[in-house]
């Protein structure tokens, strides 16, 4: 479980996030979707333990910054960040070790499903960016988190790895994982959603879960433009 | 297109004055030595032999590796920005080259600051401010003229996959060739004795290498010596020749790039890409290079080997030094930093600036040493740590993480300490002892260690502000603890009495203990600050 509360980030006079609320239960996938600067990215990597923020962030219970928070999550950044000297495999061999992980089942089974068999001998600045991103996706789920937090995952991906990537993600909330995707690519979340949150100049102005929507004649990306046109009126 | 060329380059100024700031820095740091070069040494008897063989090898040196490193690496002259904007937008290809031209100015107006630092040294043998302002002028053309040949040969080498590296090969191992062709020269006029060839003043030996033929006719970067050497000797056949052959090669190079149509956009973006790469891996490291690769990285059977939570980053760090350097306690720049050091310091005893056997000669050492060391050990690899996510994903205490990445350093510190120990041994015969060695092992380790913790606790501290004012508070944190090191070492040195020894010993224990308070002080780093 992700509860999110009242986190304000702020970046010099700029105010990223302004007491942000979210929660997100075990067996759910949430969407944060918004404009361009809306403060999707500053929020995931609040949660991911990588900024300073005001306010409060539980994985499981646990604060996000403590020691066993952090086995519970995998983040994947918006850009993909490998180290340029080693290869892809000694990458799965870092995170496996740091975090104390041993079992390389996971692992092998995600190099195959992300295609990355025949690159894993290969230094990370060698890949292309999409491979990097599935490299970084990876990285990220195989020590088995309990909370997946993704920052724009589509982005790079080719058709294969994105639906790949949607039948993880619903492997995931099948083995009740709480799943929190940032993105602005709405059609690519549109099957697999279950709570949204809507993000504006920093605040969250609509959640909404699926079935609250109007049956069939409703969308996600109907409900994006009603809601932040309506706002802007 | 010029005006809005003119307009972006107008915006970028007035929005980075503290770059134009250097520039004018530079600029007016080699004016200043070219003016007072003369009144440097004015009893010193002038040698115009040597003041025409140092013009003449300083372009030598400056033109090969320019044209070395642009025939293979292509031309630098071309940002990312470039690439998105003018490449692919409605400016010319030849007007996109005069932009790369211009683009070049500030980086051959380095190569110029670097090369009037020689003005000093050169004032022993009577260099005067005419000299100096030949020299640089003369430098920034060739530089210029070098850098664009060594785009042309890349671009048209890049269709030749399997022949790439080959200009480089030719351009320095001719180069490498030439200065064999003098030495053996020198020797057969003194009767193959090493001895009495290279035994000599620093300023026969510039003389003699720097006249030679060989050096005279070395294609392209030897022809616009010839000019000065005519000048100099009033012979109008050194200047016809040397005019000829190096204004020749001026307009066959602009009659190439504007008749020829080079499609060089692909080379182009591969240099663009890469200063992108360089300034990104800048931006994360605060100050200092040691953890930029720029190089080819070969992977061979080294594995990570070991390590269980934080302790998995100290492995990681153990590995990727194997990488860049086949042995995880080598740092490749921190060697190539010594080589300066050891040229330096042999520059200094030829000139007869330093004596030699003097203990003295351990203060311009360590002095020079150490000071190459802030730009190595300060941009520590933590501070590479700090712009990837993963040092703050990892599932242990912030400490530990910290410590892990810090004592990784620790081997590559060690090793370059050793280093410069024999360094130290080697110019300064009185420090062939070995509690001088211990001490100079301690003193150097020691404020490799301080450089990285000093760092680390200003990025704790400042970590909103900008590389400027980090960089400034560690400058002053490091000179007060040193200078705090060295007032303790010569309090405890008046104490018992005791050599020079005591003080590297006493100093490099202040350094220790300051380092591990501010290691201390920057503990919960990773809690604390932000991904940068």
């Amino acid at each position: 479980m992700l509860l999110v509360n009242e986190v304000t980030k702020k970046y010099d006079k700029i105010l990223a996030n302004d007491k942000v609320s979210i929660t997100l239960n075990n067996g759910e996938v949430g969407v944060l979707v918004g404009p361009n600067g809306s403060g999707k990215s500053t929020l995931i990597k609040c949660i991911a333990g990588l900024l300073r923020y005001t306010g409060d962030i539980e994985i499981d219970g646990l604060p996000n910054k403590t020691i066993e928070a952090k086995r519970l999550l995998g983040y994947i950044p918006e850009v993909p960040n490998l180290y340029d000297t080693m290869t892809i495999d000694e990458h799965f061999e870092f995170i496996r070790r740091a975090y104390g992980y041993s079992d390389k089942t996971l692992t092998e089974e995600l190099i195959e499903r992300f295609e990355l068999t025949e690159h894993r001998k290969k230094l990370g600045k060698a890949l292309s960016k999409g491979m990097q991103q599935k490299v970084s996706i990876v990285c990220a789920l195989l020590h088995d988190p309990q909370v997946v937090i993704f920052d724009e995952p589509m982005v790079g991906l080719d058709p294969h790895a994105i639906n790949e990537l949607k039948h993880v993600i619903r492997e995931l909330k099948e083995k009740n994982k709480a799943i929190l995707i940032s993105t602005h690519l709405i059609d690519t979340v549109a099957d697999i959603w279950d709570v949204v949150n809507i993000l504006k100049s920093g605040h969250v102005i609509v959640t909404k879960y699926r079935e609250q929507l109007n049956g069939q004649e409703e969308n996600l990306s109907d409900l994006f433009f009603e809601i932040t046109e309506n706002k802007e009126q | 297109m010029l005006s809005a060329y003119l307009y972006r380059v107008r915006k970028s100024l007035i929005r980075a004055p503290g770059l134009m700031v250097l520039y004018a820095f530079f600029l007016g740091y080699i004016l200043f030595m070219s003016l007072v070069v003369t009144s440097l040494n004015e009893g010193a008897v002038r040698n115009q032999d040597a003041v025409v063989g140092l013009i003449k090898l300083v372009w030598f040196g400056l033109g090969n590796l320019v044209l070395g490193n642009t025939c293979t690496k292509g031309s630098y002259a071309f940002s990312l920005t470039d690439v998105n904007f003018h490449f692919a937008g409605p400016f010319t290809t030849k007007f996109n080259l005069i932009i790369a031209v211009i683009n070049s100015l500030p980086m051959t107006l380095i190569y110029m600051y670097f090369s009037s630092m020689l003005m000093p040294f050169a004032s022993n043998f009577g260099f005067t401010s005419k000299d100096a302002i030949l020299m640089v002028c003369g430098g920034f053309v060739v530089v210029l003229v070098c850098s664009i040949i060594g785009f042309l040969v890349k671009v048209t080498l890049d269709k030749l996959e399997k022949y790439k590296k080959v200009p480089m090969a030719i351009i320095f191992g001719a180069m490498a060739l030439a200065l064999a062709g003098c030495a053996l020269m020198l020797l057969s006029e003194n009767d193959w004795s090493i001895k009495s060839a290279f035994g000599q003043d620093i300023d026969i030996l510039i003389s003699r290498i720097g006249n030679n033929p060989i050096i005279d006719f070395f294609p392209i970067v030897g022809w616009p010596g010839l000019i000065v050497k005519g000048i100099y000797l009033s012979d109008v056949i050194f200047i016809a020749i040397g005019a000829v052959l190096s204004i020749g090669t001026i307009v066959a190079v602009a009659y190439i790039f504007t008749k020829a149509n080079y499609d060089y956009y692909e080379t182009a973006i591969e240099g663009a890409t890469r200063i992108a790469e360089i300034t990104e891996a800048k931006k994360a490291n605060v100050f200092g290079n040691s953890d930029i690769n720029t190089g080819k990285i070969v992977v061979g059977k080294e594995k990570i080997g070991g390590g269980r939570g934080a302790s998995a980053i100290f492995y990681r760090h153990l590995l990727e030094n194997k990488r860049r350097s086949h042995f995880s306690f080598i740092n490749i720049n921190a060697l190539i930093y010594k080589a300066i050091v050891v040229a330096y310091l042999f520059f200094m005893s030829k000139s007869h600036i330093i004596d030699d056997g003097s203990l003295a000669n351990l203060a311009y050492a360590l002095g020079f040493g150490l000071t190459m060391n802030i730009f190595v050990f300060s941009g520590s690899k933590t501070l590479t740590e700090l712009s990837k996510p993963y040092i703050f994903l990892i599932p242990d205490t912030a400490q530990k993480k910290l410590f892990a990445s810090v004592f990784a350093d620790f081997p590559e510190m060690a090793f370059d300490a050793l280093v410069m120990m024999i360094i130290c041994m080697v110019f300064a015969p009185g420090a062939r002892t070995v509690p001088f060695g211990i001490a100079i092992f301690l003193i150097v380790a020691s404020f490799n260690f301080l450089c990285q913790t000093i760092s680390i606790l200003c990025v704790r501290i400042l970590s909103r502000a900008g590389a400027f004012i980090i960089n400034l508070l560690r400058t002053i944190l490091d000179m007060a603890v040193v200078g705090f090191g060295a007032l303790v070492g010569f309090v405890v040195m008046s104490i018992v009495d005791g050599g020079i020894e005591i003080v590297f010993f006493s100093a490099s224990g202040v350094l220790i203990l300051a380092s591990f308070l501010a290691l201390l002080a920057s503990r919960n780093i990773i809690d604390k600050t932000e991904m940068r």
